[in-house]
């Protein structure tokens, strides 16, 4: 008589790997036979693994990752928050597995769509993405700071890797008001019926305070130690305040420039920059320059681990002088106090970025005579995993979006990328005006090495002055040609 | 060969019953198709289908007739695995509300006649018949034994707490 225990391992094989990982565990559970065929089953745990989230490129203990992964989908689900808050680290390492195994299109990630739809659920967008020490005093109710400095920092490298700043949404149109279930499926919008509090208005304090920018910094998004380690609250603070910017920016531009920053997850994994399909070959001379660069380029381009040449997109904001002075100087706050948040308006440059490769530098090999690159001494490269890669050294131009004859926009640039001993990707560029240096930016590229999220840091001036100006920066890429466009409005 | 479909072919079951059917119909099973090509002959030949029984074979058939025009199986295994596990079509269901020992004979004649659409369709049904339950319920439908002692059964309980609700 035909019956489950009667068939050959292979069709058990066929019909396990049609079930989901709990009734796998539930299998296990009922007799002795069916525990022996499931535990330890490498193959069997490996289809299963395939079949739920995307394959990665290297072979996995494919057992703990389906028991760790669904552990973590469980606490996703989860509809306690205690329970979420208690594994705040283990989702954090769990998704960045997730993220770093990711299917390279977005589009078809399993493991994207079955983050962005966890990550629907507001319980787990206040809880993991929510836990930084900005939310000490920004954000809802329900968004409370983790209980350690790391673990703020991991919640506020989620919420990076997320992607869509949480902030809250400018004030509801008066039809939501009197809808009944829209105030109670959202009683989290106002601390007990006070004003909800802007969430960029205290990330905008945290950007904007000069006191971050030290030395040890590199007055980037680095910690305080000189570790050159990322501290994630600094970004995080970062893509607050631009999100807010761009979006309104958006807004202002009637779509005509495209909102950004809006899918979760999308772009925050090491090679998801496609680049778009070159635009139609242009009829126009190219310039005896611009083919030597060409061809010289060709040649370092294929050396280039990190994608650099290419085309762009930049975008700076920044307070006006006296703001920044004023919210600065004005007032006296202790040194381990945050400022007060801030909502003064900041002016926002959209720049478009065409750099090439210059030169790729083999780490180690110590530079001759670069003058910014003595602060790599020092660093501690014990527990550098991986392969280390080159520092590449890029050159190109800048051009403003807005008026041309703005005079800060149009400038020479150039840069290096390299690896922390974090294994993040690290940028700096240099802006150029009439031959001399002028502004300096330290960046951190979201979702590593060849991310599309692309580079979020700070800019200032190059010669560290403690008054100023400074402020956040990003850059993203758009194509990998220097083209021109020729089709485009 | 414009008459391909047509023709007919004579099978066996296992308790030497002689089915007639369609030679299309038969070819949804792969063993069938490579023993006509090797045979040469098609029709005159029975052909013995050795480990399935007449009341199976005739289910199974039945199944083939549904599916006699359906396109190739594709190569294209990644793409296939990848598609919602719980996608039965709702002719195939209704064909699958058969006994369990039914249903296993079905999964063991398709395996055996290599007809990989109908074994998906069973391991599926199977499967779906498993999902949700707790291994109680699970002895239950399929009669299982716990041979489990307290100590083995609480020792598992707690390697599978990776799987439990939060």
């Amino acid at each position: 008589m035909a019956s489950l225990l009667e068939l050959s391992h292979e069709l058990l094989h066929c019909i396990f790997t049609e079930i989901s990982p709990t009734d796998l565990s539930s299998i296990s559970r009922t007799c002795k036979d069916l525990n022996r065929y499931v535990c330890g089953n490498k193959l069997l745990h490996k289809d299963i693994y395939r079949r739920r989230y995307d394959p990665p490129d290297s072979e996995l203990d494919w057992e703990t990752q389906v028991h760790n992964l669904f552990e973590l989908e469980r606490i996703l689900e989860s509809e306690d928050h205690e329970v979420k808050r208690e594994a705040l680290g283990t989702v954090a390492e769990r998704i960045d597995h997730l993220l770093e195994t990711s299917a390279s299109d977005p589009d078809a990630s399993l493991n994207i769509r079955l983050l962005a739809e966890h990550f629907a659920d507001v319980a787990n967008i206040d809880v993991f993405l929510c836990s930084s020490s900005l939310f000490s005093r920004a954000g809802s109710i329900s968004q409370i700071p983790a209980a350690t400095e790391e673990l703020c920092q991991t919640s506020a490298k989620l919420h990076c890797l997320y992607g869509v700043p949480v902030d809250e949404v400018p004030a509801p149109t008066p039809f939501f008001e009197w809808q009944p279930h829209v105030q109670f499926s959202s009683p989290s919008r106002t601390r007990s019926g006070s004003k909800p509090r802007l969430t960029h208005t205290y990330a905008r304090s945290k950007v904007y305070d000069l006191r971050q920018y030290t030395d040890a910094t590199l007055w980037g998004p680095f910690r305080d130690d000189g570790s050159q380690r990322v501290d994630w609250e600094k970004v995080e603070a970062i893509m607050i305040v631009l999100g807010f910017n761009l979006r309104k920016f958006t807004e202002r531009s009637g779509g005509r420039f495209p909102l950004i920053w809006d899918e979760p997850f999308i772009g925050a994994t090491p090679r998801s920059y496609i680049s778009l399909p070159p635009a139609p070959a242009p009829d126009k001379e190219l310039d005896e320059e611009l083919l030597k660069i060409r061809e010289l380029a060709l040649g370092l381009d294929a050396q280039d681990p990190y994608g650099v040449t290419g085309t762009w997109m930049r975008v700076v904001c920044f307070l006006d002088f006296n703001d920044l002075y004023a919210f600065n100087f004005t007032k006296r706050t202790p040194a381990n106090e945050p400022r007060e948040p801030i909502n003064t308006e900041e002016a926002i440059r959209l720049i478009r970025v065409k750099w090439h490769v210059t030169k790729i530098e083999m780490p180690n090999s110590h530079s001759e005579n670069d003058d910014d690159e003595d602060e790599d001494d020092g660093l501690d490269w014990s527990n550098f995993q991986g392969e280390r890669l080159p520092i590449v050294h890029f050159a190109g131009t800048s051009r403003s979006l807005h008026a041309s004859w703005d005079p800060n926009a149009n400038s020479k640039i150039r840069g290096t990328v390299r690896q922390t001993p974090e294994g993040q990707i690290r940028w700096t560029t240099f802006s150029i005006f009439h031959g001399e240096e002028r502004w300096r930016s330290e960046g951190i590229q979201v979702g590593g090495l060849r991310s599309a999220r692309g580079v979020l840091g700070n800019w200032f001036d190059k010669d560290y002055d403690i008054h100023g100006p400074a402020g956040p920066t990003a850059f993203w890429k758009e194509t990998d040609t220097l083209e021109e466009e020729n089709n485009t409005n | 060969m414009s008459s391909e479909g047509e023709q007919t072919v004579k099978l066996v079951s296992s308790d030497n019953v002689e089915i007639v059917t369609e030679r299309k119909v038969a070819e949804r099973s792969m063993l069938i198709k490579n023993m006509i090509e090797d045979l040469g002959a098609p029709g005159e030949e029975p052909i013995p289908i050795m480990n399935v029984s007449e009341n199976v074979l005739k289910k199974v058939l039945e199944w083939c007739a549904q599916h006699k025009n359906d396109p190739a199986p594709t190569q294209d295994d990644d793409a296939d695995s990848r598609k919602k596990t719980t996608d039965i079509e709702e002719w195939d269901q209704k064909f699958m509300q058969v006994d369990q020992e039914m249903l296993f004979e079905i999964i063991l004649a398709a395996n055996y006649m290599d007809i990989k659409a109908l074994l998906d369709v069973g391991c599926k049904t199977v499967a779906n018949m498993i999902k949700g339950k707790s291994p109680e319920e699970i002895r239950k439908t399929f009669n299982i034994q716990n041979d489990f002692t307290p100590e083995e059964e609480d020792q598992i309980r707690r390697e599978n707490e990776w799987a439990e609700d939060r």
